[in-house]
């Protein structure tokens, strides 16, 4: 959200013109020797990516050696993610040893290296650093890290420091007209986007990272050819930088990238079993925090989002197409599945589950009918019963769990024809309104718990952290997470439709 | 290619704007200038064979829309009387019995098309307005700018209209525009498109400004009078732009009659990579904040505009750009 006032814009502007960018490195031999011992090891073996177990296991030593140096990471974390990984080298040494016997020694070497970390405390040593910078208390200071996963468990290392008045922030906070006197950039430049520096929100930025760790920023200009500007004074300061000749390149250490492929098999062996007419097309989207979620790819189909720019409103359904990066869009988190359903359920009461079985029924001949006889039979035999709208897309909608009935009446008797209860037919049109009806108010009910908890919460959490959980209902178990989107991917998907709209974590590696 | 010159007392009134703080009103920061005075001299540009293409990488693009697409704004109404000519033939091409509004003497009247008349061998517009007594009066084509289309069909003309007082509601634009105020208000003109969301830039243009008189004496006034978006402003005054959703897949203005000198502003890469090719024949003024998430695609499509740039080079006569933004500036053949 922008709407910054004039005075803060003047801030941003004057900030690009007398930034002035120091770096300050710390030296820790045993997180350096640890480090460089996790790239002997890719270096021997590579990523493993295609393989299952070891790539998995590889991802975690990777994802953990960047989180080290990425990260305030408080005590308790570092000391639990370390007790992990330890645990991991040592249940897999053998195996490892017996499918990658050339690469022992770089194992054992790594594994050296892990223990050794046992008595470093990373909190302790940033935070001193960090301390450096309180020399004047008033001055306005952001700590950056470089991904919203660790803006929590940073702020707690910080404040286990007694730096409890410092925020923490990732760099998607800084798209907002928002201006520090120092910002303290946890890690090397090449790990935050560009922005942070050629449109800079402090006038002093401190990057500090560890001293093997190359690495060094240059101003580029955005245009082939762009005019002359006023002259800035961009100044830059390298300090205690490692002489050594192992410094590694900054991009080396980066975690590895979204793997979508497990994302893809995930999906693949849920659909297992199914018939292909009990699919949906997906997009993932990715969210801030490192989740992922599916969407339905129909670009008719809606989402609710919280547009921060509408105080009165701030809750909208946006379409599919209108998902964007830096969108929010809210997900259910607790319990899983549509939140529509339960709240509905409710409404129904005793009621609702005759409804739901006659839903459930029918929807199921149907398929079956489709199964039998393939699309266009079936969609001849509406036809002939009387329905005026059958055609394979409204039948494929009409099977599907996630609609509830036809919308209008000679479509579903045609149903009910074609599938053997059309003695039932008023029934269970009257069943299907209930749920309708029960659907409706229940939308509404939400919306409007939603609306109230956006309002009254505190929603700068949500622009620092890219992502918060609004608690509505508790006995329901019905909590609905505003996630910021960073990414909807080209790619789609066949899912089962019950996947649609659950955010999983982009990784189970760490 | 650039062949009108700047309007020297409007770059003096634009000096002398200022915004509230805390402690009173303080003179337009340098960066505001800048927007101002770079949206003044893309009024001077006039090109049968080619538009322009404004690219603007700024640290943030808060108020950098609203801010030249008031310079452009207030540069056209003095530099392009030819606009006053093509409002004129409108209002002189409406058939009878449209409703209409009349503007004269601080007050707004409704009316309706009627014949029209040749007097003293000029071609006049028959406004008929009052009910009672058919009084008919004949406007001259220079005085077309006091008539505009009705929002809204008048069934009846009140028997007597004394009209409705519509005094200027910014003081800061009489100050600014001077004899050119109430035409800026009232009247509908078209000087360009803003592709971007609306809400933002709705809210922003709420930001108060003022116009500085003497050394204590602020006139007073707002971004919004400044900067005339369709719907934004209040519906019986005027307004300068069009509003086009950048994320909306629906278009939303009628860019088929854009005039030529329209400018397109494309407020952030989304719109600007959703809607460019719709707005392919236009001048284009290409905000990209350097944060979002698009920027760097923007970027390269903005490039690759410029690779196919026409032979022509636009001078713009603009002060010095601010260090934290990056512009370029090149000519596309239409």
């Amino acid at each position: 959200m922008k709407i910054g006032s004039i005075e803060d814009i003047t801030s941003i502007y004057g900030h690009a013109e007398t930034v002035s960018m120091q770096w300050r490195s710390i030296k820790l031999p045993e997180l350096k020797g640890f480090s460089l011992g996790v790239e002997r090891l890719v270096n021997a073996v590579g990523d493993l990516d295609q393989d299952t177990h070891w790539g998995k296991f590889m991802r975690r030593l990777r994802q953990f050696r960047f989180s080290c140096m990425a990260t305030a990471y408080s005590k308790n974390f570092f000391a639990q993610n370390l007790d992990a990984i330890l645990a991991d080298l040592s249940r897999n040494e053998n195996m490892f040893g017996l499918s990658y016997p050339d690469a022992r020694p770089a194992y054992q070497t790594l594994k050296f290296y892990a223990s050794r970390l046992r008595g470093v405390d990373l909190a302790q040593i940033l935070s001193e650093i960090v301390k450096d910078y309180t020399v004047n208390e008033k001055k306005r200071t952001l700590v950056l890290v470089c991904q919203t996963r660790y803006v929590s468990d940073s702020e707690q290392a910080l404040n286990d420091a007694g730096l409890s008045n410092w925020s923490v922030t990732s760099p998607a906070y800084l798209r907002d007209d928002i201006a520090f006197e120092q910002m303290l950039v946890i890690g090397p430049t090449r790990w935050f986007p560009e922005y942070v520096f050629t449109a800079p929100r402090a006038n002093n930025i401190h990057v500090i990272k560890y001293s093997w760790i190359r690495d060094s920023w240059k101003h580029k200009t955005a245009f082939l050819s762009p005019m002359k500007s006023k002259a800035g004074r961009i100044l830059q300061m390298v300090s205690d930088d490692d002489l050594s000749h192992d410094l590694v390149d900054a991009d080396v250490l980066l975690p590895p990238e979204f793997n979508l492929q497990s994302i893809r098999n995930k999906v693949t062996d849920e659909i297992k079993g199914h018939s292909e007419i009990d699919y949906v097309q997906a997009r993932p989207v990715l969210l801030e925090d490192d989740w992922v979620v599916l969407l339905e790819s129909d670009d008719a189909s809606s989402i609710l989002v919280i547009d921060l720019h509408d105080h009165e409103s701030p809750v909208k359904k946006n379409k599919m197409n209108e998902i964007v990066p830096g969108v929010f869009v809210l997900l259910r988190s607790g319990g899983g599945g549509d939140f529509i359903v339960p709240v509905a359920d409710g409404i129904m009461g005793k009621e609702g589950i005759r409804a739901r079985a006659c839903q459930k029924r029918w929807k199921e001949l149907l398929r079956d009918q489709v199964l039998q006889y393939g699309y266009d039979k079936v969609v001849n035999t509406l036809t002939k019963h009387g329905s005026t709208r059958a055609n394979p897309v409204n039948l494929r909608n009409w099977m599907s769990v996630r609609s509830i009935k036809t919308e209008f009446r000679n479509d579903f008797d045609a149903i009910m024809a074609t599938v053997g209860l059309e003695q039932d037919c008023a029934t269970n049109w009257e069943l299907m309104e209930i749920i309708d009806r029960a659907h409706r108010r229940a939308g509404h009910t939400i919306r409007n718990m939603l609306l109230e908890k956006v309002k009254t919460s505190d929603l700068s959490s949500l622009k620092r952290t890219g992502k918060m959980v609004f608690e509505l209902d508790a006995d329901a178990q019905i909590s609905i997470t505003a996630f910021q989107v960073k990414k909807v991917l080209d790619e789609t998907m066949p899912v089962l439709p019950w996947r649609i709209g659950i955010p999983m974590p982009q990784t189970d590696d760490e | 290619m650039n062949s009108k010159i700047l309007e020297p007392k409007l770059s003096e009134g634009f000096a002398r704007l200022g915004y509230k703080t805390q402690h009173g009103w303080q003179r337009l920061p340098e960066w505001v200038r800048f927007y101002l005075e770079l949206g003044h001299a893309l009024a001077t540009f006039e090109s049968k064979n080619n538009r322009y293409v404004i690219a603007l990488s700024v640290p943030t693009r808060s108020l950098v829309t609203q801010f030249i697409g008031s310079g452009l704004s207030c540069a056209n109404i003095f530099l392009h009387p030819s606009i006053d000519q093509e409002h004129a033939e409108f209002i002189f091409s409406l058939p009878e019995g449209t409703a209409v509004k009349y503007f004269d003497k601080e007050r707004v009247r409704k009316a309706i098309v009627q014949q029209g008349a040749v007097i003293e061998g000029e071609k006049r517009l028959g406004l008929l307005i009052e009910g009672d007594g058919n009084k008919t009066i004949f406007i001259a084509a220079r005085d077309a700018y006091k008539v505009d289309v009705a929002n809204k069909e008048i069934s009846r003309l009140p028997k007597h209209q004394t009209g409705r007082a519509v005094r200027p509601p910014s003081h800061l634009l009489t100050q600014l525009l001077r004899d050119k105020t109430d035409e800026y208000i009232f009247q509908t003109r078209i000087d360009g498109v803003v592709v971007g969301s609306q809400i933002g830039l709705s809210l922003e243009s709420q930001i108060e400004l003022g116009f500085q008189v003497a050394s204590k004496e602020w006139q007073d006034g707002s971004l919004c009078d400044l900067f005339r978006v369709m719907g934004e402003v209040p519906s019986n005054t005027g307004y300068r732009y069009l509003p086009q959703s950048a994320i909306r897949n629906e278009l939303t203005v009628a860019h088929a009659g854009l005039l030529s000198h329209a400018a397109v502003i494309f407020d952030g890469s989304l719109g600007f990579l959703k809607w460019r090719e719709t707005f392919g024949n236009q001048n284009w003024v290409v905000v990209l904040d350097r944060t979002e998430p698009n920027f760097i695609n923007a970027c390269a499509v903005v490039n690759a505009e410029y690779a196919s740039r026409s032979e022509s080079k636009i001078h713009l006569p603009v002060p010095h750009i601010p260090p934290a933004v990056e512009m370029m500036v090149f000519a596309r053949d239409i």
